[in-house]
């Protein structure tokens, strides 16, 4: 970025002289090269007002200092582009302008072809000395046998030459005439002239879906129970209801697929807990204590997306199947092992508070009964200050201890070693081993998923068909019929209808958008198929670029995105291919059959 | 391209007249050698029918069942059809 802002800070000046104004000045170019030049100082100052935002954010870790600098560049380029454009539209309306008095002269009266070309002379046309102002004239004369001359002259001859152009031309003025103006004046912009190079694809009209009647099970109506008025409950049953739920809260409640014995230790489960439903989401589980509390979120996510549950926040929710996978993670269970190993810290520190309390009231006592043994009062000042000391270590190792870091613990107790090291290694090594296994069974799962569905609908559709082809063939015959026939009288007879006929209509829509899809697909490969020997064709004219120039420069950047652009659409095209593949596979044996084309 | 499919069918009575019905499903029971047909009549949306489907070459017979087991066959057809979704 550094090296493109230098390059167009440097050279943005070079260009307007060597390719915009000649030595007798801009008025010499042509309308083309001007609007080239015009489109490549808005290409500059697009390419600038994307990069002043991209150093603001600030990727590449620059001072503070170099940013500064870089984004006054920037903008210097800018306001450069600016007024380098608005001098070329200038020259631009002045030749335009002129072009339509040429038009309007030469069209009718051929003597004024040579008083317009004074004019132009004068205004747009090549001579020595005129390069900025338009009003330093200096004027030409005109040699009586159509021959022009010229010639420096006074300011005075200038005038009355501008006199007499102007009542000669303005004598025969004409009215404009917009079909020749425009043919002359606009030619065919460069934008129009190119060919779109994307196309837009039209999706073919699929009707919409039939409404089909959606059959839901009946919910069983609860009766409501039924109280007698001016019933009195004795109160035997009351003293029976309030035993039983005393029972039910001694009990902690039931924990499906974990350690009851770490939890207790963890957290005592409330009174008021239920029977805990799957699925729950993990915020709650961590309230409840089915999850240790002190994980951050960023790192149970980390651990969630690594065992294959998909989760961004803790209101994802869980099955007990997932559930069981976190649980056995390593990382769930070092941070429930160092929960508790603070939570013994704690009670070690409460009782080390107690103690701390009972010297200190029996200091106090000592002191204000006033019998002064020195002995006793300094040996219970040095039990007081070990216990803080002691105290000390526990809370220092709660407060430098990390949920993960279970290393802390066997430094504690076993110390230093290189067994406990050499184990945490090994465990680590089958929590991976666990992780991949996982991702290999959630494939098989949608496999499996697939094929059981693919098959269902398989058998249904045949039996469909079969139903069909039976109507069909008899339509083309004779019919008798008896009048005494059976009447059904079953209850779910409508419902049976309901289903009959949405699977009868869902099985014509799928076969209408199965052809349909699969000739969806085809204009998707040929479509890909374009889109790659298009980038083909533009890693071409990457090669050729020169980065030296800014034309290069410029040329370089616009040729990168259309190839981001390309590979964007390429994958567009990709994930429609895969649905209209997954809508028509039910229907193979019929694409086989028919030619689409 | 496809014709529009219909699941209706004309029926000639015994008076002569004919009369159109709709076919719902046919069911092919393996037990009973049989293929059972449920339809109902145009006009009337409430009353279902159930007979016994004859298919021959040219001609085809509906006939009355006259087996209670047969008909109790289709009713728990109904029933596991319409519990199962």
């Amino acid at each position: 970025m550094k090296l493109e802002i230098n390059t167009f800070f440097n050279n943005v000046d070079d260009y307007y002289k060597n390719n915009v104004e000649s030595l007798d000045g801009i008025e010499d170019t042509g309308i083309n090269n001007l609007k080239e030049a015009i489109e490549f100082y808005e290409d500059i100052q697009r390419i600038m007002v994307k990069r002043i935002p991209e150093l603001m954010e600030n990727k590449d870790n620059l001072s503070q200092a170099e940013i500064s600098e870089y984004t006054k560049k920037a903008t210097e380029v800018f306001n450069k582009c600016d007024r380098y454009i608005s001098k070329i539209n200038e020259v631009l309306e002045i030749k335009n302008s002129l072009i339509t008095k040429k038009i309007i002269e030469n069209r009718k009266n051929p003597s004024l072809k040579l008083q317009s070309e004074i004019y132009i002379l004068k205004y747009g046309g090549r001579y020595n000395g005129f390069r900025k102002e338009y009003n330093d004239l200096k004027a030409v004369k005109l040699n009586p046998n159509n021959k022009t001359v010229i010639k420096k002259s006074k300011d005075d001859e200038i005038d009355e030459i501008i006199k007499y152009v102007k009542e000669e031309i303005y004598k025969e003025a004409i009215p404009i005439e917009n079909n020749e103006i425009q043919r002359n004046i606009n030619p065919p912009k460069k934008e129009e002239v190119k060919e779109n190079k994307t196309k837009v694809y039209e999706k073919p009209t699929l009707k919409e879906e039939p409404k089909m009647n959606v059959y839901r099970k009946p919910v069983p109506k609860e009766e409501p129970i039924k109280v007698q008025n001016n019933s009195v409950i004795p109160q035997e049953s009351k003293k029976e209801e309030t035993k039983i739920n005393n029972a039910i809260n001694e009990f902690p409640s039931i924990n499906n697929g974990s350690n009851d014995n770490k939890k207790e230790e963890v957290k005592n489960v409330s009174s008021e807990s239920k029977e805990f439903e799957f699925p729950a989401t993990l915020s709650e589980l961590i309230v409840q204590g089915y999850l240790p509390n002190n994980i951050d979120e960023k790192k149970l996510i980390e651990v969630c997306n690594n065992l294959g549950i998909k989760a961004k926040d803790l209101n994802f929710k869980i099955d007990k199947d997932l559930y069981s996978r976190l649980d056995n993670d390593k990382v769930i269970k070092d941070a429930r092992f160092n929960l508790e190993v603070v939570n013994k810290h704690k009670q070690k520190i409460k009782e080390y508070d107690k103690l701390i309390n009972e010297y200190e009231n029996m200091y106090k006592e000592v002191i204000n009964s006033g019998s002064f043994d020195s002995k006793y009062i300094r040996e219970l000042r040095s039990t007081i200050q070990v216990l803080m000391q002691e105290k000390a270590k526990y809370t220092r190792n709660v407060d430098n201890m990390k949920f993960d870091d279970v290393s802390s613990y066997y430094q504690f107790n076993i110390g230093f070693d290189n067994k406990a090291i050499s184990i945490n290694k090994k465990h680590e090594k089958v929590n991976n081993e666990l992780r991949e296994q996982y991702q290999i069974l959630d494939k098989q799962k949608i496999e499996l998923k697939n094929a059981t569905s693919n098959k269902m609908k398989q058998i249904i559709n045949r039996r469909i068909e079969k139903t069909e082809k039976t109507i069909r063939s008899l339509k083309a015959k004779e019919s008798l019929y008896n009048s005494k026939q059976v009447k059904i009288i079953n209850d779910n007879s409508q419902k049976y209808i309901n289903i009959v006929k949405y699977k009868q209509e869902r099985y014509a829509y799928e076969k209408k958008n199965a052809r349909e899809n699969v000739r969806q697909v085809i204009d998707y490969n040929n479509e890909k198929k374009r889109l790659n020997e298009e980038k083909q064709n533009i890693y071409k004219d990457l090669a050729n670029v020169n980065d030296s120039n800014i034309k290069g420069l410029v040329e370089r950047i616009k040729l990168e995105k259309e190839v981001s652009d390309i590979e964007k659409a390429i994958n567009r095209l990709q994930k429609k291919e895969g649905r209209c593949i997954k809508q028509a596979q039910f229907y193979h044996r019929e694409t086989k059959n028919t030619s689409l084309k | 391209m496809e014709d529009k499919f219909d699941n209706k069918l004309t029926i000639s009575l015994e008076d002569g007249t004919k009369a159109v019905i709709e076919v719902l499903d046919i069911i092919d029971s393996n037990i009973y050698d049989k293929t059972f047909i449920i339809y109902k009549f145009e006009n009337d949306e409430d009353n279902i029918f159930a007979s016994i489907l004859n298919e021959q070459e040219k001609s085809y017979s509906l006939d009355t069942i006259t087996n209670q087991d047969e008909i109790n066959y289709i009713n728990s057809e109904i029933d596991r059809v319409s519990a199962s979704e």
